[in-house]
């Protein structure tokens, strides 16, 4: 989610590359984040390549902000 | 989610956007255009000179579509990135009409004899061009955090100062930093090439 939540959208190879995440593992995460209806996915072809297109949707980056505000609340209550 | 999510955006955009410039492809471009500008003026065929960069910025295109994208991927950074490169390249852009400008210039005191004052022992106008191009690399070098530019210009000031000392010609001053262009990203190109294969 953070490298979808930097950019406007990136490809499946783009993310395998800068997560270091198994093609499998990828499919797997962008699966559920589409049910849940974090992630629109967007298939075309690039010449006879296959393209597979990510990106956040409105819902996807607000549920991410939530989330990194939840945590850095809960490390911040953390004794030193 | 993971914890990565805490992790710094602006490093994770940043490490993103350096990922893209790996493969060595503008090293080989800037290199080839160096050299060919210098081959033309050496040769006195400097007419074909302003088309070295038309021709080879499809060509650059062509090959980051063809060897680059389907290795490291595609991706469109936001609109505030794209902002922010867009004031670089327009910067780019008015530094190559301010040289544009000084050459002129240069050329038109050189033709009042103004500029034989600074020539006596030293040809400096054999060398200014290199000199001149020296400074868009270092431009370059920081705008886009890719510091194997501070290398080129380094080597087009070192080639300029033998130029403009034994007055050769100024297309000679060029030639080095573009061959040095073309190694090293021949060099980044080849190492992308084995860091990234094509995924079946």
């Amino acid at each position: 989610m953070s490298f979808l939540f930097v950019v406007e959208s990136a490809d499946f190879v783009f993310l395998k590359n800068q997560t270091k995440l198994t093609a499998g593992n990828i499919s797997s995460h962008m699966t559920k984040l589409e049910d849940a209806g974090y992630v629109k996915v967007k298939k075309s072809f690039v010449g006879k390549r296959p393209q597979t297109m990510f990106s956040l949707t409105a819902k996807g980056r607000k549920a991410f902000g939530n989330y990194r505000e939840s945590l850095h609340s809960a490390l911040s209550m953390l004794p030193d | 989610m993971t914890a990565t999510g805490l992790s710094n955006l602006e490093q994770i955009e940043r490490r993103a956007y350096e990922s893209m410039w790996e493969d060595g492809l503008i090293d080989v471009m800037a290199g080839l255009a160096l050299f060919l500008i210098g081959f033309l003026w050496v040769t006195q065929d400097s007419m074909y000179s302003p088309f070295v960069a038309p021709l080879l910025v499809p060509v650059w295109i062509a090959a980051r579509r063809k060897i680059s994208e389907p290795r490291i991927g595609v991706v469109n950074f936001s609109a505030e990135r794209v902002a922010k490169e867009s004031k670089k390249l327009l910067g780019l852009f008015l530094f190559g009409v301010l040289t544009l400008l000084i050459g002129i210039a240069w050329f038109f005191l050189g033709r009042h004899g103004v500029t034989n004052l600074l020539t006596q022992d030293v040809n400096i106008v054999a060398g200014l061009p290199a000199g001149l191009l020296a400074i868009p690399a270092i431009i370059v070098g920081f705008a886009y955090g890719l510091r194997r530019f501070f290398g080129y210009a380094a080597a087009l000031l070192v080639a300029a100062v033998p130029v403009a000392i034994l007055d050769l010609h100024p297309g000679w001053a060029l030639i080095p930093g573009g061959v040095l262009g073309i190694v090293v990203g021949s060099g980044l190109l080849l190492r992308f090439v084995r860091k990234y294969p094509l995924s079946e």
